[in-house]
């Protein structure tokens, strides 16, 4: 018994150490953790850009490496590209780049890894999707509104000036959005050959009860076909809103599926949740259609659990039509996509809106552990603003990794060694060489498509989730345990959806809407627009 | 005088039984392996034909689709299986050397710091500092990021392992030849290298099979810390593939401008073909470890 | 000094005195009693070997587990990337609210229960008896290629396991829905929205996935048993009924009792492979197959909060560990040697 004693009290020693060594740490506030803490003075705001001490001319500018944290598989010839842009940058301003790409999956934790422990790190890829305001707020990025002014001239000329009020929050820019087309509306895509076959008026249809008689003609007529797919990658509300009202999604999404709305159409931005009468009207109108697609065998039997891949099936030919994304080029796309097997058209179902999210889903911010972010700016304005920087960062290096075949047109060798697949996360797309398959004009198309997309009138704010984590927490258990009900699987859905709610009202969905509505009254007001 | 080692004949089950367990084996072995044989003919069917009939032991078309894709790399495919084949043999060994050491002190009634040290082991088993922290110290305090040692070290001592270890040490070496040996005026350390080691060959045996299974199947500590290309386990390059593969898939844009990518990636296929792949060559180092399940290895311990 | 061949009884007699040795010369108590403060010392110095020999195994532990053991506290902070887990602000208790003030609390944490029982109890009985009956067969060229087979689930990932059960209960193209109920004649069934069949189908999986390799313990265990005793037992007339009743299984019990415990201390944690792949994550299950670990993640996902995942994981881990010490003693009470400590 003694010896036991003993032992157990050294171990608890043991623990009580590290407990002391804890408390001794706190005092020297952000000691061991971030040792390479940018000039300024740490402060638990998200930190400011130090004030200038970098110069102008290239000749008075120190060495300096500049980092770049992005999305993309780890190439065989990234060397070789890091070399030539080395090359490049070093005659212009006196900097070399590491690329420091990682692959898609791993992205988020790595990227949370290392700001956790202050890995000195300039350029890195950021996206609403991806987490970015979740570390606006714990302080992973600089502001950049002082920065992008002294050194990023190019990049506002660039930019559509909606994509730079998308990544601020409380008033600061923290991102610059990698510069593509800005938003994207949802349209219905369908394959050119049925349409043309059965004469299908696209342009008239409008919602999915609009459907209904196409899908009764081509069950008949076209048994191979899965008429409405459904399925894991395409659950969540798809177009319901978009198509049945004007209220847009705003704060956070669960399984796709989110918990407040706001009609954008309106003056007084006034915020509805899951409960109230007139979204639960459209629920239970979307998902009685649903089901009844359902039981009439147009949705596949596998709704609610179906992992199959769209790009394979559509490349198989068992779908006529889908829900989708829509940008000038899209059916271009998705022809590829089945290696240029079927053709197709669409009918834009829900006009593009820019809103946060949208803007904010592909962006370069600058770490804290920056150790020269005016550098980091410099270059981030060269890939907004230099064709040979860009094409070397997503292309390669020419005659190695891609023929040029026109003036501003490539076709990529196959195997080269250098793919990463990075056109749409790093700086100007719009200044790269067009590939086979992209129309001329696509470049003007973004353009005119940006500036004609519609302003959503919340822009710029950013849901403050610090006070209702709890609930949140609670309700996204909720939404993922009823996902199901948007595919059909679910009898008797309107019965499911009051069941829902009232276990979203137990967990808090009032609360969470009540704070939203005070965050939004608080920026409108500062914001007036 | 000890029996012979073939004491088998005289205590041999009944014919009759012998059927019949064997039956009961046959039935049994068929359920666990029919399952790995479909996962074989899925990983060599075609794509197309895989969504329209699903998963079947005859596969309508076959297409080495998935295997080419993934060794089509196969520089980078080779090295991994170096570094893995590296990592493995040289963990394994240090883990169950290091893992016999702290257990067999552990085993020993009159060791007097046992209880102290079991009671470490078991805080570890419990309690996990967490991801974020384990990454700061291996990164920050040792400096390990990029380094082989990083993908050795977090597999060397497995707690679990290390106290079914103590317990063997405990119940199948006799006290008595302990104390004989050092009646006989022989070390711990002579102890411990002649006469408990070779006693304990089928614990050591098994956790030298658990060391290289885990050694061989880890791909997250590569995740985490690796960043060269060249120091990749091959279990990570494979992993990396059908996440790049499935990311593709879901991302119609950067698809559509890579079309040549398109057509090479067969997604469920190339799941099966990497658990063929990555089971493969531990199947085989199997067998090797059997031999030493094997009774009467501790024959004529307690003589002499 | 050659000891002749005994019986069963007498051998352990002769254990039961070896025993009692070990007793006189343990510290404890007898003759040997000295000062405290040089006994521990003179203790240090009598067992340096045994101490050395260890130090590699702590040096390792030290660095791996000790070391990253301040990121418990991750659980009662608030932390932000500026001050780091060192500097960041206190949080109290209140990353655990969100744990307590669910309303599935009481579901996740029956289901992590009643599975974790289930599955150690049933994996530990198809183990052992798979263990026992292959040592059994007559030809061990045999028994050697059932083993390996049985192994072979074992390497395969969650997520390929999660293809295999879908392909057996895909409520189109499955199995069990095309081939075995249809020649059973009964209609099909949407497996994926039947929650009450799920407790069976995870065990079955788990069961499946598990037993190759927990089965190697055991085999490892019986091959280390001293032939003697079989042999003795066999002179005495026992029959295989009875020598397994009274040699294998006893030999190979402490075996199983610290499997058990050290089980009991991950009671409260489930594979989240299982759980959350093969389920395939269909909400309609969640009543069954919801488990502790697959709720945090889904709380966790979209919020990303270190603080609340972290204070999961310690609840999950001080609960295990006050199981373990009271299963422990409780073992103590009936068998000290096989306890834990």
């Amino acid at each position: 018994m003694k010896r036991k004693w003993v032992g157990r009290s050294l171990v608890a020693l043991l623990l009580m150490l590290t407990v002391v060594l804890q408390a001794c740490s706190s005092n020297n506030n952000n000691g061991n953790a971030s040792e390479s803490a940018s000039p300024s003075a740490p402060a638990s705001n998200p930190a400011e850009s130090p004030s200038g001490e970098a110069t102008q001319e290239p000749s008075e500018l120190e060495p300096y490496e500049v980092s770049i944290v992005y999305l993309g598989t780890p190439q065989k010839d990234d060397a070789l590209v890091e070399e030539k842009l080395n090359e490049y940058l070093k005659e212009k301003i006196n900097t070399t780049i590491d690329l420091r790409p990682i692959p898609s999956a791993e992205y988020r934790q790595k990227t949370e890894l290392m700001m956790n422990t202050g890995e000195q790190m300039d350029l890195i890829f950021a996206a609403s999707w991806a987490g970015f305001f979740g570390n606006v707020t714990k302080g992973a990025y600089l502001e950049l509104d002082e920065l992008l002014d002294k050194y990023g001239q190019g990049i506002k000329e660039g930019l559509n000036p909606l994509y730079l009020d998308a990544p601020r929050f409380k008033g600061k820019l923290y991102a610059v959005p990698t510069n593509k087309e800005i938003t994207q509306g949802l349209a219905l895509m369908y394959r050119k050959d049925i349409v043309d076959k059965y004469n299908i008026p696209i342009d008239q249809i409008n919602t999915m009860e609009d459907l209904r008689p196409w899908f009764e003609l081509l069950k008949e007529k076209e048994p191979q076909l899965i008429l409405n797919m459904v399925g894991a990658q395409s659950q969540g509300d798809n177009i319901m809103y978009e198509t049945n009202s004007s209220y847009r999604a705003i704060g956070p999404k669960y399984s796709k599926m989110p918990l407040l709305l706001i009609d954008f159409k309106s003056t007084d931005m006034k915020v509805k949740s899951l409960l109230d009468p007139e979204i639960v009207a459209i629920n239970k109108k979307e998902y009685e259609l649903y089901r009844d697609y359902y039981v009439k065998g147009y949705t596949n039997a596998d709704a609610a659990t179906n992992t199959a891949n769209l790009a394979d099936l559509r490349k198989a030919g068992q779908l006529w039509v889908q829900r989708a994304t829509w940008k000038p080029g899209a059916e271009i796309e998705t022809k590829l996509s089945t290696d240029n097997k079927y053709d197709f058209v669409s009918h834009v179902v829900a006009e593009p809106i820019v809103d946060t999210d949208a803007a904010s889903g592909s962006m370069l911010a600058i770490s804290r552990t920056s150790k020269n972010p005016e550098r980091a700016m410099m270059v981030l304005n060269y890939m907004h603003t230099d064709p040979y920087v860009m094409n070397l960062l997503v292309h390669g290096i020419e005659g190695k990794h891609y023929t040029k075949v026109g003036d501003n047109r490539i076709e990529l060798i196959p195997d080269s060694g250098f793919l990463p697949g990075t056109f749409w996360v790093l700086g100007n797309q719009m200044i790269n060489y067009l590939k086979p398959g992209q129309p001329d004009d696509m470049y003007d198309e973004w353009e005119k498509f940006n500036n004609e997309a519609t302003r959503f009138p919340l822009l710029g704010f950013v849901f403050d989730d610090t006070n209702v984590k709890n609930e949140l927490s609670a309700l996204s258990s909720i939404m993922g345990e009823y996902a199901a009900l948007a595919t059909g699987a679910v009898p008797n859905p309107s019965k499911v959806i009051d069941e829902r709610n009232k276990k979203l009202e137990t967990a808090g969905i009032a609360k969470v809407k009540a704070e939203m509505q005070a965050q939004i009254d608080a920026w409108l007001a500062e914001n007036k627009r | 005088m000890s029996a012979p080692a073939n004491a088998k004949p005289l205590n041999q089950i009944s014919t009759g039984s012998n059927v019949a367990l064997n039956a009961v084996f046959i039935l049994l072995s068929l359920l666990f392996v029919m399952p790995v044989v479909l996962v074989l003919m899925v990983s060599i069917t075609d794509g197309d034909a895989l969504l329209k009939s699903g998963y079947s032991f005859w596969p309508e078309k076959l297409s080495s689709i998935a295997y080419k894709a993934m060794f089509e790399d196969y520089g980078t495919i080779i090295g991994g299986y170096g570094v893995s084949i590296g990592i493995t043999a040289v963990g394994t060994v240090l883990s169950v050397l290091l893992m016999a050491l702290f257990a067999y002190p552990l085993s020993r009634s009159d060791y007097p710091y046992r209880t102290f040290f079991t009671f470490f082991l078991f805080i570890t088993l419990v309690f996990n500092g967490g991801l974020v922290s384990r990454y700061m110290v291996y990164t920050r305090v040792l400096d390990l990021y990029d380094s082989y040692w990083a993908l050795i070290l977090p597999l060397l001592i497995v707690p679990f392992n290390v106290i079914i270890m103590r317990t063997f040490f405990q119940t199948t070496i006799h006290p008595a030849i302990i104390d004989s040996a050092r009646i006989d005026g022989a070390g711990e350390v002579r102890i411990f290298t002649s006469i408990i080691l070779p006693l304990s060959v089928p614990v050591l045996a098994t956790m030298g099979l658990f060391g290289t299974i885990a050694y061989w199947n880890d791909w997250f500590n590569a995740l985490l810390y690796i960043e060269s290309e060249h120091k990749y386990p091959l279990q990570y390059l494979m992993r990396r593939v059908i996440n790049d593969v499935q990311f593709l898939k879901t991302n119609i844009t950067i698809a559509a401008q890579n079309p040549e990518m398109m057509s090479k990636l067969p997604d469920q296929a190339l799941q099966m073909a990497m658990a063929i792949v990555g089971m493969g060559p531990i199947l085989l180092v199997y067998p090797f470890f059997q031999r030493f399940f094997v009774k009467g290895l501790t024959i004529g311990a307690v003589k002499g | 000094m050659r000891e002749t061949v005994t019986t069963m009884r007498e051998s352990i007699i002769e254990h039961k005195k070896a025993l009692s040795y070990n007793e006189l010369t343990d510290k404890r108590g007898g003759a040997n009693m000295k000062k405290p403060r040089s006994k521990a010392i003179s203790n240090l110095w009598k067992y340096r070997y045994l101490t050395l020999m260890m130090l590699p195994a702590v040096v390792v532990l030290i660095i791996h587990s000790y070391l990253p053991m301040f990121g418990v506290f991750i659980a009662f902070k608030n932390v932000n990337y500026v001050d780091g887990i060192w500097g960041s602000p206190w949080a109290g208790f209140d990353n655990f609210h969100f744990l307590f003030q669910s309303d599935s609390l009481w579901r996740i944490t029956r289901n992590t229960i009643g599975y974790s029982l289930a599955f150690l109890v049933i994996n530990l009985i198809l183990s052992v008896v798979i263990a026992v009956a292959l040592n059994e067969l007559r030809s061990r060229f045999v028994g050697k290629l059932y083993q390996s087979i049985l192994l072979m689930p074992h390497f395969l990932s969650m997520v390929v396991v999660s293809y295999l059960v879908y392909a057996f209960l895909n409520p189109t193209q499955g199995f069990m829905n095309t081939t075995v109920l249809d020649w059973l004649g009964i209609d099909p069934k949407f497996w994926y929205s039947e929650k009450d069949y799920w407790p069976f189908i995870l065990i079955l999986v788990n069961a499946w996935h598990g037993i190759g390799i927990g089965a190697i313990i055991y085999i490892a265990a019986i091959a280390g048993i001293d032939p003697e005793y079989y042999e003795a037992a066999v002179i005495d007339g026992a029959s295989k009924r009875k020598q397994i009743l009274h040699i294998t299984l006893p030999s190979i019990q402490p075996v199983m009792i610290i499997l058990t415990i050290l089980q009991i201390g991950k009671i409260l944690n489930a594979d989240f492979g299982l759980f959350y792949q093969v389920t395939l994550d269909t909400g309609m299950l969640y009543p069954t197959t919801d488990v502790i670990d697959t709720y945090v993640y889904r709380s966790l996902l979209e919020l990303n909060d270190i603080g609340m995942s972290s204070a999961a994981a310690f609840m999950q881990s001080v609960i295990g560990f006050v199981l373990v010490i009271v299963t422990n003693m409780a073992v103590r009470k009936l068998n000290r040697d096989q306890a834990l400590f």
